[in-house]
């Protein structure tokens, strides 16, 4: 066999990537796509990456592609893949720079009509309020013994510290805090960086959006979620910050000596590993959870700005105005999960890059109130179209190790982008076809971010339902946003 | 290594290739001092209009790494130690000048200054926020005809 790819129809939304002995694969790859998401994969050489995931040691069963798949590095963004504890390995490219970048979705009671005149206002307070950290300071101010609460305290430090609510902690996956941080793994300089940074959006495709429930797909469930039609819902993706990249960069540094120390052959360096039970993957991990708990407490303090914000709009508390989190999920992130691999429960090591976890029902690690039902799963469309509430199901535990997609994945480059939309006619075109309030700093940034540059979410989300990975719960659309 | 050439303006520093989810960056130098100082400047490039930034502030940096690693592992390094400067001092760069850089079995060291000035958001469009430059299809490579050096670079942004 040569060194060209095979793709062989499974089913209408599943693929296999035929296992390629000559280019060290270990395991087929499974992509779950459409046939013209197929096609585009293919040309984007991102089934190579698939592949090239394939080669690492230890992996099981296969790796993995969600609906969202598009070309990144190393590991593909939207990759899963799982390793045994006995012979696989940790891969901090296989998690991202951005450490538990992730989207958490607030409810609250208010409807469509009790906003729409304070529109205009409530977006620019909220982008007053909350700090993008680029070129600016956080509003909080930590001492180097407070980054070390954060590390270990994820979430909970935030509430502890007044920047939210003891009921948030049920509603975040590892209830706001992953269990085994080590701060004394995480580099001074990755310290130094995230000082100014809990509280941040950041910038990129990181966002705020007010949005309205605009289609309910599963009344029953929506009404377990706090969902409603025309509901004001807020939504908010960022990550770990500086903090997370620099414990990423650091790590990817000792994992290419690490590698060549375990004769670990990789085909691409930013697929650089190390054996689960090394040091070298022990110290990984152990400042990996540091950076996810950060992760989760910026989304929590992030969250406490904009509640205050429409305290202030409605001369109401945010408790009473029902502004309770929904849920929050990371999409870049490792972790030790329980699956049923070749009939028996095993511990295995998840990698997820750019796919979100979505457990069915009755798994231990969902709250009381969703665990008969599953997890919620939130996917963040473009600004100018829709963004969708799931549901984990059962099905995706045997499929995809309880994964699914994470967002729309991007159509056009950067570059192409910025060539065909101009940031200020954009921002004017979406509030006057849609009434779309939009923030930005920067219009080239903004220009980046266009709708056009970003597949159709619906198709992704409709391919993960076919897929049997999540179902559709709730469709949202956006009135207002804020991009960092 | 040898000493850094004066440059000359015409020289191309780098041009921006297609990259679908983030941003891609071929850099130039006539030696390895001239391809990092490049890579510097693009990787400003694509944060703001490098051109706009002032150079009153000189800051130093300089890089040392006790261990045998490879040209393009401290390449890396060097931009990583500038996106730190970015972050903790507020300072942003439009002039650099390594006047040291010695890569061998035993260690690895740059020593440069930089030119700039504090970030003023009401001067400084921020088009982006750079998250890290990644290993992929990080090659340096000298040209056998021209001698000059080149790297493609992918910044995660």
């Amino acid at each position: 066999m040569k060194d060209k790819l095979e793709i062989k129809k499974i089913n209408d939304y599943k693929w296999e990537l035929v296992l390629n002995e000559d280019l060290q694969m270990k395991v087929p790859g499974i992509i779950f796509s459409d046939e013209d998401i197929i096609k585009y994969a293919e040309q984007e050489e991102t089934l190579k990456q698939v592949a090239n995931v394939a080669t690492l040691p230890g992996i099981i069963n296969a790796s993995y592609a969600m609906p969202d798949i598009h070309y990144g590095y190393g590991f593909p963004i939207g990759g899963v893949a799982a390793f045994s504890l006995e012979d696989g390995i940790i891969s901090p490219g296989g998690v991202g720079f951005d450490i538990a970048c992730g989207v958490r979705l607030l409810r609250s009671d208010l409807e469509y009509k009790d906003i729409k005149n304070k529109l205009d206002l409530l977006m620019s307070e909220i982008f007053i309020n909350v700090p993008k950290g680029i070129g600016t300071k956080g509003r909080i101010k930590l001492t180097e013994k407070e980054m070390v609460n954060i590390f270990k305290d994820g979430a909970i430090w935030a509430v502890k510290n007044g920047y939210g609510e003891e009921e948030d902690l049920n509603h975040i996956e590892e209830n706001g805090k992953m269990e085994g941080a080590e701060p004394s793994n995480v580099s001074k300089e990755a310290i130094q960086r995230g000082f100014d940074q809990v509280g941040t959006l950041g910038s990129g495709n990181h966002f705020i959006e007010v949005q309205k429930v605009d289609e309910i797909y599963d009344e029953k469930i929506a009404n377990i979620f706090g969902l409603f039609k025309e509901q004001i819902v807020i939504m908010i993706h960022s990550g770990s910050r500086g903090l997370g990249h620099q414990v990423c960069s650091d790590y990817l540094k000792m994992m290419q000596s690490a590698s060549k120390k375990y004769n670990i052959n990789i085909v691409d360096k930013q697929l650089a590993c190390a054996p689960i039970d090394s040091p070298e993957s022990k110290k990984y991990y152990s400042a990996m959870v540091c950076a996810a708990n950060f992760a989760m407490a910026n989304r929590e303090c992030i969250s406490y700005w904009i509640r205050i914000v429409f305290e202030k709009l409605f001369n109401k508390s945010y408790k009473k105005l029902g502004i309770d989190l929904i849920y929050d999920v990371s999409h870049n992130i490792a972790r030790f999960e329980n699956h049923i691999v070749n009939g028996k429960e095993q511990k295995v090591c998840v990698h997820r890059k750019g796919a979100t976890r979505s457990f069915g029902p009755n798994s231990i690690e969902l709250p009381k109130d969703f665990k008969n039902y599953g997890q919620p799963v939130i996917i963040p469309g473009d600004m100018g179209r829709y963004s969708y509430v799931l549901i984990g199901t059962k099905k995706a535990m045997t499929e995809s190790f309880g994964s699914t997609c994470h967002g729309a994945g991007r159509l056009l480059s950067r570059t192409s982008a910025k060539k065909k939309v101009n940031g200020k006619q954009l921002k004017k075109e979406l509030f006057d076809d849609k009434g779309i309030i939009v923030l930005a700093d920067s219009m080239s940034g903004l220009s980046e971010e266009a709708p056009i540059a970003y597949k159709d979410v619906k198709n992704i989300v409709e391919i993960a339902q076919k897929a049997g990975l999540s179902n559709k719960v709730a469709k949202l659309i956006p009135l207002g946003v804020i991009k960092g | 290594m040898t000493n850094k050439i004066n440059n000359n303006n015409n020289f191309k520093k780098f041009e921006v290739i297609e990259h679908l989810s983030d941003v891609m960056v071929q850099v130039y130098g006539r030696t390895l001092e001239e391809l990092f100082e490049n890579a510097a400047y693009a990787m400003f490039s694509i944060i703001t209009d490098v051109e706009s930034i002032n150079k009153v502030v000189l800051e130093k940096a300089i890089i040392e790494v006790k261990q045998n690693i490879e040209i393009e592992d401290l390449l890396i390094i060097w931009l990583e130690k500038l996106l730190f400067l970015i972050e903790t001092k507020n300072l942003i760069f439009s002039d650099f000048k390594i006047k040291n850089l010695i890569i061998n079995e035993n260690e690895s060291k740059i020593d440069a200054v930089l030119k700039g000035e504090k970030i003023n958001l009401q001067k400084h469009e921020f088009f982006l926020q750079i998250k890290a430059p990644t290993y992929h299809e990080l090659k340096i490579i000298k040209d056998d005809n021209s001698g000059i050096y080149r790297t493609k670079i992918i910044f995660d942004v």
